[in-house]
């Protein structure tokens, strides 16, 4: 009986390892390796006579066993929530600018992963519509697949809006999901 | 085959089987990042001193001082001074309230002796007409209109100041000027006269 228990424990074991390594070798994890991360990206401004640009950072990892791989990217919003004013006054998509940082880490290849146009450099979030392609990778990230590997793609994000007066009080509402995908 | 080798094997495929449906969920699951954006945009309501028109300047105190000496034909003594409103709000307005300091018997001075001419201005990325000036102070009137007692309503607007982006907030200004002027009569006590005029930007 405790050899049959022995064994029924090392097979799950190995499933649950296995599960690991699927889970580390095409995934999308926070900076704490934590899986299908939900990154808040909160402003709360309030204008004032000096320029002032409030700006939210989030990173996450990006780990692929495959060396065919893209990252696209779905926008939502920022949708007015009891907003009054005029409209054209409302906090908009390219109000927001939106600088991307790809950087490698550990075996990952350098030259394997490329931000696609125009996100090499500074825009705004309405550059993200509905799939658009943020990164094409043409490596994998590296030999391991353990859940903690220090082998995987790092995509930094920094989201920026500034206090103006023109924009209506209220609250806006957005969303923009990242998807890893593999043909 | 026996039961016992068909049961070890039939859990082994169940193990197997479950192996793989995690296994494609994970893989499903995990590729996924999620970024949901919250802006909350507040209100707010400041003035500064149109002459210093940054953060130090804010809420000023703005001495005007009218020196006069009584002659023959002479004009005038006017000052003047300048604020400038920024809101993001759609419904505000300016009050003001007036407090002597002096004992009006010495020099004579009645507040209804001193002129004050309001007018208003916007910048380049203000909308002109975000206030409007109440009556009587849409035309020249004197100190004498702006109670002791109580705020008395001078400026109300309807729209925020902004009518265009303007990330420095440098253009975006709406001023109000006031210009004070008062005769140099010999009937004028010599002293000196002080009174204090409060200008607050509220929203009802």
């Amino acid at each position: 009986m405790q050899v049959k228990l022995f064994l029924f424990f090392i097979i799950c074991f190995s499933l649950a390892s296995l599960s690991n390594r699927a889970l580390a070798c095409f995934s999308i994890t926070d900076d704490f390796n934590f899986p299908n991360p939900v990154l808040n990206a909160a402003f709360t401004i309030q204008p004032d006579v000096s320029p002032f640009t409030d700006c939210w950072t989030g990173a996450i990892r990006i780990r692929s066993d495959k060396n065919s791989w893209r990252l696209v990217a779905n926008r939502n919003g920022p949708n007015p929530v009891s907003v009054s004013g005029d409209q054209s006054n409302n906090v908009k998509a390219d109000d927001i600018t939106l600088k991307l940082e790809l950087k490698n880490f550990g075996m990952a290849d350098p030259n394997g992963a490329v931000l696609v146009s125009p996100f090499p450099s500074q825009t705004d979030l309405s550059s993200i519509q509905s799939g658009t392609l943020i990164v094409s990778g043409i490596k994998r990230s590296g030999n391991s697949c353990s859940v903690n590997n220090q082998n995987f793609y790092k995509l930094t994000k920094t989201l920026c809006l500034f206090r103006d007066f023109v924009f209506n009080v209220g609250e806006y509402n957005g969303e923009v999901s990242y998807t890893l995908i593999s043909p | 085959m026996s039961l016992k080798t068909t049961t070890r094997f039939l859990v082994i495929l169940l193990l197997f089987i479950s192996f793989l449906f995690g296994t494609f969920n994970l893989r499903a699951k995990s590729s996924q990042a999620t970024i949901p954006i919250n802006i909350t945009v507040s209100g707010k309501l400041i003035i500064t001193d149109a002459e210093n028109d940054n953060r130090s300047g804010t809420d000023p105190t703005l001495n005007v001082v009218l020196k006069l000496t009584p002659e023959l034909n002479s004009s005038v003594i006017s000052g003047r001074s300048a604020i400038r409103i920024r809101t993001n709000l759609n419904n505000w307005k300016l009050t003001a309230q007036r407090r002597d300091l002096s004992n009006p018997s010495i020099t004579n001075i009645d507040p209804k002796d001193v002129s004050v001419n309001f007018t208003t201005q916007a910048g380049s990325k203000a909308n002109p007409n975000a206030g409007r000036l109440i009556s009587p102070f849409d035309s020249t009137t004197s100190l004498g209109q702006i109670s002791t007692n109580a705020s008395t309503d001078l400026l109300i607007g309807n729209t925020q100041t902004s009518i265009d982006k303007d990330p420095e907030n440098k253009n975006n200004w709406f001023q109000l000027t006031s210009d004070y002027s008062i005769s140099p009569d010999f009937f004028y006590g010599i002293g000196e006269w002080d009174t204090i005029i409060s200008y607050s930007l509220v929203s009802p």
